[in-house]
């Protein structure tokens, strides 16, 4: 088992498509900060009712002193900032779980005893530490933002330690899902549609079908996993000032992505079993 | 000698045709074993049944004797099966590499030697995707080789390759078998090439073994004669039936016959007709080939 999570970390340190995917992360959290420190809408925003009545030059000012690392990490886990960390990652993992079926070295591996449960338990593995990679980056790179505003870093780590473990859930239950997808189809481009538009929340869009239809007690949009986790917000963030109603907290989202992953893992396990590779 | 690879009534079916059904294989240890038949008979499926790419609908797979649970085989095993597996934009080392690690064998000097079994040494950082076909097989057959394999498997790797490259792939095997002792089942449309190294051949036709018979039983079988050109070959037949003794001949048109017995003893036979004063034009001794014998059990053509 060690053997097999070694090859796969090292596959994925070697893979393009995690670093594209840290720049691009970085790229528009460098539009987002300029943004930031210049639009004045922005800054409307999260400064307190009232301020509006201050020059343009003071609001802004006055907004800049008020972006913390909180308010630049959580942006790109919410709809406004397109879920963009999620989409990113589950691109990633798109393209690195189906590698081994598109180009057939998958089939070099059969004869490794165990070898699906060692593939299904490594990339799972070597998935959660891309997205602590990912994550680790970011953050450092929020700091780094922070800084350059002229602003003391502080990071709450009671806030953000919550909140960034809660979106990881999320993000291994999108893997699980793209996952089974590539387990079951075995295409590349079934792993990245799966990816888009499960990072892309369309799921959203059956749910407001059926709530729409009307036959459930309950609103099954409340119950999405990428909408509730969008909603989720650290202190003191255009996220939590804008959102309406009580703050959506981890105790609501940790339940759905953990059952997501557990249910899609059986799903992947029994589809191993059963799915003939078609190399 | 006991089987180091055997099945017994393995079958798998798509929907409501069978693949392969009820295929019985035995392969001692040691054998180069040939897997010969025509396109979708089966062989390929074969294959990935033994390679655990494919569940099987029915039947078993032994391995040294102890049936093998799917996709926990007991022996090492290495496989080539269709097209070769390889990452493209990576070198033939770094592609080793990465099985090596998982399998724990990444040690100094291993991918070297790989490298040089299938003398692919020079390639350096060239990516895979630049090999020609032959590299490309060379390094699959390179990465089946990694475990040190006791069974290898590999699934027609000589197609489409130059008659030098298949020498090549051709005397690899054959030392690979004798210096590593790998037991190897080779699937191939070219039976000439094949009868040239396989001590062992099963024929497979619509998805069932119909035989298996070892070389030394495919020379005993397989069909010779002594073809013999003469303008007197009413004469050499008269001579042969009375003085020799031998009634299973052929006439083939007003000069040839075909004698198809005591082939062994054509010295005696071309110094009888000499005594005898016949004048004899051509005589030489045919032995069918491998794809002759295959087209004689089943009917058809390998293609």
């Amino acid at each position: 088992m060690m053997q097999y999570l070694k090859m796969d970390i090292r596959r994925m340190l070697r893979t393009r498509g995690l670093y594209i995917g840290i720049l691009v992360s970085l790229f528009f959290l460098g539009i987002f900060s300029v943004a930031s420190y210049l639009v004045t809408g922005i800054a409307s925003e999260i400064m307190p009712a009232g301020s509006g009545a201050l020059p343009p030059t003071e609001l802004l000012v006055q907004a800049r002193k008020m972006m913390n690392v909180n308010y630049f990490l959580s942006f790109f886990f919410s709809m406004p900032g397109f879920r963009l960390l999620h989409m990113l990652l589950a691109l990633f993992a798109a393209g690195f779980l189906s590698k081994e079926h598109q180009t057939g070295y998958l089939k070099n591996m059969f004869s490794i005893p165990r070898m699906r449960e060692k593939w299904l338990v490594s990339k799972m593995i070597t998935l959660l530490l891309a997205s602590l990679l990912f994550y680790a980056v970011f953050l450092l790179a929020c700091v780094i933002t922070v800084m350059l505003f002229g602003n003391a870093v502080h990071i709450n780590w009671s806030d953000i330690g919550p909140f960034l473990g809660t979106q990881l859930t999320v993000d291994m239950a999108l893997f699980a899902l793209i996952m089974l997808a590539v387990t079951v189809i075995q295409s590349r481009t079934a792993a990245v549609v799966s990816a888009l538009m499960l990072s892309f929340n369309m799921q959203g869009l059956l749910y407001l079908l059926i709530d729409q239809i009307g036959f459930l007690p309950f609103k099954l949009r409340d119950y999405g996993m990428m909408n509730l986790a969008a909603q989720m917000s650290l202190p003191e963030t255009l996220t939590s000032i804008l959102t309406q109603g009580d703050p959506v907290t981890a105790s609501q989202v940790l339940p759905l992505s953990l059952g997501w992953f557990a249910v899609a893992l059986v799903f992947i396990w029994l589809a191993l079993r059963r799915v003939d590779y078609k190399g | 000698m006991s089987d180091l690879l055997s099945t017994a009534k393995l079958s798998k079916r798509y929907g409501k045709k069978f693949a392969l059904r009820d295929a019985d294989i035995h392969i001692p240890k040691g054998e180069i074993y040939g897997l010969i038949g025509r396109n979708g008979a089966g062989k390929t499926t074969l294959l990935k049944l033994i390679n655990s790419q494919i569940t099987a609908t029915s039947g078993q797979i032994f391995l040294n004797g102890e049936k093998m649970r799917f996709g926990v085989p007991t022996i090492r095993i290495g496989a080539l099966v269709e097209s070769p597996g390889l990452y493209p934009d990576c070198s033939a080392r770094e592609n080793l590499i990465y099985k090596a690690i998982a399998l724990g064998r990444n040690k100094p000097g291993h991918i070297d030697q790989l490298l040089r079994t299938v003398e692919l040494s020079d390639t350096g950082k060239k990516k895979a995707k630049q090999f020609s076909l032959g590299m490309k097989q060379r390094l699959a057959i390179a990465l089946a080789l990694v475990d040190d394999p006791e069974l290898l498997i590999l699934d027609e790797p000589i197609n489409g390759m130059d008659p030098q490259g298949i020498k090549d792939i051709r005397e690899m095997l054959v030392k690979i078998n004798r210096e590593m002792g790998a037991t190897i089942v080779i699937s191939s449309h070219i039976l000439d090439e094949l009868a040239k190294f396989a001590t062992r051949y099963g024929i497979i036709k619509d998805g069932q073994v119909l035989r298996e018979f070892t070389r030394e039983q495919l020379e005993q079988e397989n069909r010779s004669d002594i073809r013999i050109e003469s303008p007197q070959i009413a004469q050499v037949e008269a001579a042969l039936r009375e003085g020799m003794a031998l009634s299973h001949m052929q006439r083939q048109g007003d000069h040839t016959l075909l004698v198809q017995e005591e082939v062994e003893r054509h010295e005696q036979i071309s110094r009888f007709l000499f005594d005898r004063g016949l004048y004899v034009s051509q005589f030489y001794v045919r032995h069918e080939s491998l794809e002759e014998y295959f087209m004689g059990l089943t009917g058809g053509t390998v293609q």
